[in-house]
């Protein structure tokens, strides 16, 4: 124990003196660390104030846990009066609340009973379904059933789970993205000061003593920053989240996560670039102390592209160092292409948040009427509905063994079709693509309109004017995949006999093709009257009439399934109400069920999380980053390069021509900054939008369709940046130099400059 | 079989340069017995610095083996190489090359704090050496601030500090005037005679190749026997 303290106290002492003896070397590992420590610290309070605030608006919402509706009067007391427990001891609910309702059309009364779990609420939950719902069924009059509804308050430790987890997830990435910044300027630290490593190695040095120092340097750093960068995070998520009026909650237990966030990141950190180090030859580190290790060969370099030598000097220079050029471009860039990422982060939630989802479920299956124009008017009637859609009327093209053919001049994407070499269809030598990732779905003049909402182009009313008129998506799994014109025409095959089934294992492409060879088709020529844009598709839409969809599906069309719509400026307590009205209406009805989806309540459980000024945030912390590895890398660089310069003058360079070499360097690296930011900022933003756009639906099963476009105002932001940071970064240096030389010059020692660091 | 101090078998390196390999060091054979001083000479670009680097393992050779008392330096792994040679050898560079933000004394001590030596281990020889590299005037001094002999001094005290059993100097003198180059050349061997460390030698100049009691000769990275002074001079280890 005693040798761990000394080890300790030794290890801690000369950190302690090293980093604070050469403070100005170390300032850009302060920044960084810091920075780090406020992104993690950000989260993690920002984390706690999620739950904190989801938590408040359940608890807000819902007092009870469960409610049965639409029970009839010997099951609603049932429950009131707890008839099915014995024991007192055994009770597991409590009714806190009893609403009777007034079946218009039956004249009889309905009731709901809303039920709050007094113990485990697992235990609960499973004892009630297991011993409850089979007496309450017993209970029931015939062809009469009741629904149950769970609450968030029920299912609020769930949420708190999948938060935990998607926590874990986001630590991961930002542990990653943390780790690759100290990590780059570790690496620019030791690249510059590869000789002393070299000394070092070669009187003994090994893995473990250059590991340990590099480690205790970074621990101590990270330990003065630790308690300003605690404070600046729990400051910054206060003035997000006071707005919400929840109140600001702050977990102990964040400062000692983020200790051990900013341990693992130095860990991490410094154990690659000093195990690269530690089995490198001492003699190829020693000789590097002039930079040589970022030049490429002079052989090579001179003869660029044939040229003798360049005329400038220092576009020959870039040449030289080109390895070390890149390196920092793409460094720096990164968190330029990770902040624009970030605020595109920031929009996605935001569409995210204004997606239209349906608020109400209305089913009608055990009502004597179906859905008509008149219950159609009498919904719009009410305030607050914005769409009704009629659900029933949709069919997946590969669950009836269907598929479209489409001329290939009609195809933009191959990857989710497959050729077409069958021979029912006549083909006339052109080449046709089948896809069977379509879905059939019927519409009416009312239901047309809510294709409005789209972007689209061509005459949505033209599907019930012409014949065989289709209105189609463009898209497969949000890929656009077809580059439909209006006009142009599809093939829908429609399935009329077989000449062997083909094997069930085989699914996607595979059992197309099959069904293809060995089914035989009929197909139905339609023209297409519409081309929906930015329609989610998880299949591509095909929206067609009644009569066609039931010659296609061979399915009679019904109207007993309803996705009703709320307008978007809604509160929840108006949603509440509207829920109420919705249920009233259907009561006229008969046994209408009506579900309420609580979208309006997770919208707003959504907008009080403040993610969007989350990501805004980490995103403009994350390009704070980017300077600090312009000016930290350049200044090192130029640092080095200062014996070349100070060699120039001594065979005749004047100042001015000193200057145009840090200059034309600057408008080098800003110009080439301009392309490598738009580049990487590109790049990294169609990334993101793909992963939202095609690989999280795939998952989650929900389709939601992003739009992708560039953030120009976050793109200029990162292209004023990196090519300010890419010029000053190199002009300040010179600055500096001109300072020395000046000095020199007048009579002064001319400091320190020329020597080794 | 006497376990010699150096030995090497068959030492292989070649660098490639574009499409021309060039054979830096081609079968370079040597023994050298524990208290020897061997000099190689050689002329610029024979191979001699890349030979003397890898027998201290300071670079890897393509082919053929270095054993430092009968163990294989060139089967260490990196890091068990580090410690080996920080703990049994030492190593003076012809341009010093000492950490220009160190003091001399922090120069001196630097292989002391790579092998995790306690303070107490190294004072008396620390002192021995001080003494007699006539240290004693700037070891607060940065190497800037020091002349091209007493960086040289401080680079040996350096090499010397965790009491080598055998040294390796590359053109030790190679970067220093007649007078300090003699002066550098009679402490290195006052101390071998005090320490009674192995010393291979890398050097142009004759004159000092001449203290050596064998002399090897690199030509275009063959490495032969120029000399060998048998006798009383290496027996009494009288090199003056």
């Amino acid at each position: 124990m005693e040798k761990v303290f000394e080890y300790l106290k030794r290890s801690l002492t000369i950190a302690w003196k090293s980093v604070f003896f050469n403070f100005g070397q170390y300032l850009c590992f302060f920044i960084a660390i810091l920075i780090i420590q406020v992104l993690y610290g950000m989260m993690t309070v920002s984390a706690d104030n999620n739950n904190h605030v989801e938590y408040q608006h359940v608890t807000e919402e819902f007092n009870y846990h469960m409610v049965l509706k639409d029970l009839n009067q010997y099951q609603a007391l049932y429950l009131v009066n707890d008839e099915g427990t014995v024991f007192k001891s055994d009770v597991i609910f409590e009714v806190v609340r009893h609403d009777e309702n007034l079946n218009y059309l039956t004249e009889t009364k309905t009731h709901d009973v809303y039920l709050r779990f007094t113990r485990d609420l697992d235990v609960c939950e499973k004892r009630f379904r297991e011993d409850y719902i089979p007496d309450l069924k017993a209970y029931g009059s015939e062809g009469k059933s009741f629904s149950i509804e769970t609450t968030s308050l029920l299912t609020f430790q769930d949420n708190i789970n999948a938060n935990r987890v998607a926590f874990v997830f986001i630590t991961l990435l930002l542990l990653a993205v943390a780790i690759f910044l100290l990590m780059a300027l570790y690496n620019i630290r030791i690249n510059q000061y590869k000789f002393t490593y070299g000394v070092y190695l070669t009187f003994g040095a090994d893995f473990k003593m250059l590991f340990s120092t590099a480690f205790w340097e970074l621990f101590v750093i990270s330990v003065v920053t630790f308690l300003p960068a605690v404070g600046i995070s729990t400051l910054i998520s206060f003035l997000i989240y006071h707005a919400s009026g929840y109140g600001f909650l702050f977990n102990p237990l964040s400062i000692l996560k983020i200790a051990l966030f900013g341990l693992a990141v130095i860990l991490c950190s410094v154990w690659t670039p000093m195990k690269v180090m530690s089995v490198k030859d001492p003699m190829s580190l020693i000789v590097t102390e002039d930079n040589s290790n970022l030049v490429s060969s002079p052989m090579r370099s001179i003869n660029v592209f044939g040229e003798a030598f360049p005329t400038k000097y220092e576009l020959f220079s870039m040449w030289r160092f080109r390895k070390y050029n890149i390196q920092l471009l793409t460094t720096a860039i990164v968190f330029c292409a990770l902040f624009i990422m970030g605020l595109y982060m920031a929009d996605i939630y935001t569409t995210d948040l204004e997606y239209p989802r349906p608020q109400f479920i209305v089913d009608l299956s055990d009502s004597p009427y179906p859905y008509d124009d008149i219950m159609s008017e009498e919904l719009y009637g009410l305030e607050g509905i914005r769409a009704v859609e009629i659900t029933d009327n949709v069919t997946e093209g590969r669950h009836i063994a269907s598929h479209i053919l489409v001329h290939h001049k009609g195809v933009k994407a191959f990857k989710n079709l497959v050729t077409y070499e069958g021979t029912e269809f006549d083909t006339a030598g052109d080449g046709y693509r089948a896809s069977n990732d379509v879905l059939y779905t019927a519409m009416n003049a009312e239901q047309i309109q809510i294709l409005e909402d789209y972007d689209y182009e061509g005459d949505l009313t033209s599907l019930l004017t012409g014949e065989n008129v289709v209105i189609v998506g463009e898209s497969i799994s949000n890929v656009p995949t077809f580059k439909y014109k209006v006009g142009d025409k599809i093939w829908i095959g429609v399935k009329n006999g077989q000449i062997r089934s083909v094997d069930s294992n085989l699914t996607g492409r595979a059992l197309l093709k099959d069904q293809i060879q060995y089914f035989h088709f009929d197909y139905i020529e339609c023209t297409i009257g519409a081309i929906i844009y930015d329609i989610p598709s998880g299949s591509t839409p095909i929206y067609m009439t009644m009569d066609l969809y039931e010659e296609v599906t061979g399915k009679k069309p019904s109207s007993t399934t309803l996705n009703l719509y709320v307008e978007r400026e809604m509160d929840n307590d108006s949603v509440n109400a509207l829920y109420d009205e919705v249920r009233d209406w259907g009561r006229q009805y008969g046994d209408v069920k009506v579900s309420n989806a609580r979208v309006a309540l997770q919208n707003e459980i959504d907008a009080d999380k403040h993610y969007t000024e989350l990501f805004i945030v980490i995103a403009l912390l994350v390009l704070s980053i980017s300077p600090l590895v312009w000016f930290y890398s350049q200044n090192l660089y130029y640092r080095k390069r200062e014996k070349e310069f100070n060699i120039l003058q001594s065979i005749g360079a004047i100042m001015k021509e000193i200057r145009q070499i840090y200059v034309q360097g600057g408008l080098c690296m800003a110009a080439m900054s301009l392309f490598v930011s738009i580049g990487l900022s590109y790049i990294g933003s169609y990334i993101l939008f793909y992963i939202y756009n095609v690989v999280m639906p795939y998952f989650s099963g929900e389709n939601v369709r992003y739009v992708f476009y560039m953030p120009w105002y976050a793109i200029l932001t990162s292209i004023v940046m990196s090519v300010f940071c890419g010029f000053f970064s190199t002009y300040l240096p010179y600055r500096s130099y001109a300072k020395y030389r000046y000095s020199l010059e007048n009579g002064g020692a001319g400091g320190e400059f020329g020597d080794e660091e | 079989m006497a376990e010699y101090m150096l030995q090497t078998e068959s030492v292989i390196k070649q660098y490639k340069q574009y499409d021309t390999v060039i054979t830096a060091v081609n079968r370079a054979s040597i023994k050298v017995e524990p208290g020897e001083f061997v000099a190689i000479i050689g002329t610029s670009g024979s191979g001699k610095s890349t030979f003397l680097h890898i027998c201290a393992g300071l670079d890897s050779a393509d082919a053929g083996r270095v054993l430092i008392r009968g163990e294989d330096i060139t089967a260490m792994k990196p890091d068990e190489l580090s410690r080996f040679r920080g703990m049994n050898m030492g190593f003076v560079f012809q341009r010093h090359n000492l950490i220009p933000q160190f003091t001399a004394l922090e120069n001196i001590l630097i292989p002391t704090m790579m092998c995790n030596k306690s303070e107490m281990s190294y004072q008396e020889t620390l002192r021995r050496l001080v003494d007699t590299l006539q240290l004693t005037e700037r070891p607060h001094h940065l190497p800037s601030e020091l002349s091209g002999g007493q960086q040289q001094r401080v680079a040996i005290a350096r090499a010397l500090i965790n009491m080598p059993d055998i040294l390796f100097a590359d053109e030790p003198t190679g970067n220093l005037d007649r007078n300090n180059a003699d002066e550098v050349l009679k402490l290195l061997l006052e101390t071998k005679k005090v320490m009674g460390q192995t010393l291979i030698m890398v050097t142009h100049d004759l004159s000092i190749a001449e203290h050596a009691d064998r002399i090897f000769r690199m030509d275009n990275g063959i490495l032969s026997l120029e000399r060998d002074y048998q006798g009383p001079r290496r027996k009494t280890n009288d090199y003056q």
